[in-house]
């Protein structure tokens, strides 16, 4: 990998940041951001940090589910949810809340009482009748900036789905009653095909690099779910999209709410290569003992616009110290891109990482 | 007495079909309903409650045993009023205005419940003025819990305790409140009477509070 020289610390261009946080600036890198966290997710090698905004999403309005959960990203106009509520690609309704930049759904009216009647209850959506190449047609200007990374996102995963359709509680049930088992996996097969069908449209007409698979596993205290309830449960259909999202060439991140760190070592044996996680984990642990299988998006701290200089890189030196490590790549979660820190904050975790990551010219 | 570890082992282990007949033959036996509750279905879920807030169990292993304990109170329902047995309490609970969040809200409510509290669940985005309501139709209620998931709407616990002072009721009643954002400080930020982290540890709290 190409040594760190100060010749390119000249911008390339800058990323515009969340209401309220910095902008980033991408440097004349050796390599783009892009190829950059491709390269930490397959080699585990990376030239400098890796960062969410790497990745650009492209999660169509026909898909429904987008626009129920207020994530519609094609390259057009923003996508505002009608705040009385969105129905999803199973007709469920989610009301949006832009107070938190997140969806629920409507509680006390179930699509599904008793999980022995999901086919009679549940109408599986047609992804093939939707426009995708017209999409990927009205998208092509945003999808083809090299500069990033393409990202799909499959909201709402296999236990989302079931409290979506079920109700938290009565899905909670059937996920460790023994009477409903044969149901459950009945019905995660389905969703499984179905999921599989959106990711191959995801690279047939976007051609994505990776995918995101959106499944909440944890409370802000514990996971929702023990570990041999999901391994029984989720495990298998998760591995199955992962697989066949491998052999796509697609890399899969994977979100859960929560404080589930407990639960990585599940993400890794499904094969999950990025995960997207609170500040609630213990993250330091995780890439410690999990960095060298996937790749955790970890979060800086919030230093404040005020910060001096010296505040800023003694704050940069110290996530370097913790977070920068050969063969343990990690990428700057989206937390850390809404926090309100001077745009110095990530140069300086740019240059530290170059540095650390590659050596310098000259071999300073 | 074995029929009553039998009992208490199939609700802990979430055995409705199993909870039902025990009960039953208990109570063939001439074991008193009072003491069926008392000896082997509220313990079993105290033990649940106990081991969710240790991290041992988790929220459908607890939601399975309440279920199969309802099971078990359901049949001794006519017996209890036939000897006179008392709630524990009497609470009333509720997600706060603007918060359409029930999950950690329905977890309190059922553990609560088998403490052998009455309990009334006002559901989601509840007005301080539907509690107010509530307590002036009410006056034997004993608990006000209130909940809020976002920061957004945790004001809304304060705007509840005021408004339960201002209706002049605040004496009447114990608070308590929870929520992910809410934290002991916040709790005495407001006023409130308690605050606990998690549903098993909101239970014995609100046994605590009608045993001060």
């Amino acid at each position: 990998m190409k040594p760190f020289t100060e010749d390119e610390m000249v911008p390339l261009c800058v990323q515009p940041g969340f209401p309220g946080a910095p902008s980033r600036t991408v440097w004349h890198s050796p390599c783009t951001p892009r190829e950059n966290l491709l390269s930490a997710i397959q080699a585990k090698e990376c030239s400098f940090l890796p960062n969410v905004l790497d990745m650009r999403g492209i999660n169509p309005a026909f898909l429904s589910d987008n626009r129920a959960r207020g994530t519609v990203m094609d390259g057009g106009d923003p996508f505002v949810p009608d705040p009385h509520g969105e129905r999803d690609a199973f007709g469920v309704e989610w009301i949006y809340d832009p107070e938190i930049n997140g969806s629920m759904v409507r509680p006390g009216a179930p699509l599904l009482e008793d999980i022995e009647d999901w086919e009679e209850a549940i109408a599986f959506p047609d992804p093939m009748l939707w426009d995708w190449a017209g999409q990927a047609e009205a998208s092509r200007t945003y999808l083809a900036d090299p500069l990033y990374a393409r990202k799909s996102t499959i909201f709402t995963g296999f236990f989302e789905r079931l409290i979506s359709f079920m109700d938290f509680e009565e899905a909670a049930i059937a996920m460790v009653d023994e009477d409903a088992q044969e149901h459950v996996h009945a019905l995660f097969d389905r969703l499984t095909e179905l999921y599989l069908t959106y990711l191959e449209c995801f690279k047939e007409h976007f051609d994505i690099d990776i995918l995101e698979v959106h499944d909440d596993w944890g409370s802000q205290t514990a996971p929702l779910l023990s570990e041999g309830t999901l391994r029984e449960t989720v495990l298998p259909y998760l591995t199955r999209l992962v697989s066949r999202a491998h052999d796509l060439g697609v890399a899969v991140e994977f979100h859960s709410c929560g404080k589930i760190e407990c639960l990585v070592p599940l993400m890794v044996e499904a094969g999950v290569d990025m995960w997207m996680g609170q500040d609630v984990n213990d993250k330091k642990a995780v890439v410690d003992a999990w960095g060298d299988k996937l790749i955790v998006e970890v979060e800086v701290p919030e230093l404040g616009e005020e910060a001096s200089d010296e505040e800023v890189w003694q704050a940069a030196q110290a996530f370097a110290d913790d977070f920068i490590i050969p063969g343990k790549p990690v990428a700057l979660s989206i937390y850390s891109a809404a926090r309100a820190n001077r745009p110095l904050l990530t140069d300086a975790l740019y240059e530290l990482s170059r540095k650390k990551l590659c050596g310098t010219a000259g071999g300073a | 007495m074995e029929i009553y570890e039998q009992i208490s082992s199939a609700v802990q282990r979430g055995k409705k079909k199993e909870v039902k007949p025990l009960v039953q033959q208990a109570l063939d036996e001439g074991c008193d309903a009072i003491d069926i509750l008392n000896e082997a279905l509220v313990p079993a879920m105290s033990i649940i409650g106990d081991k969710f807030s240790a991290g041992e169990v988790f929220v459908p292993e607890m939601l399975v045993a309440a279920r199969a304990m309802a099971a078990g109170t359901d049949i001794l329902k006519p017996y209890l009023a036939d000897e006179g047995a008392e709630p524990v309490g009497k609470a009333v609970i509720g997600t706060v205005k603007g918060d359409m969040h029930d999950i950690g809200k329905n977890l309190v409510r059922m553990m609560i419940e088998s403490k052998g509290f009455e309990v009334t669940d006002l559901g989601v985005d509840v007005a301080p003025e539907q509690f107010v309501a509530f307590l002036q139709e009410n006056d034997d209620t004993d608990i006000v819990c209130c909940s809020a998931l976002l920061t957004t709407t945790m004001p809304e616990i304060q705007a509840t305790i005021k408004a339960i002072e201002d209706a002049g009721l605040r004496d009447t009643v114990k608070i308590m409140i929870g929520g992910a954002p809410v934290t002991q400080a916040f709790a005495d930020e407001v006023g409130a009477d308690a605050y606990t982290p998690d549903a098993g540890a909101a239970s014995v709290k609100a046994v605590e509070l009608v045993s001060e």
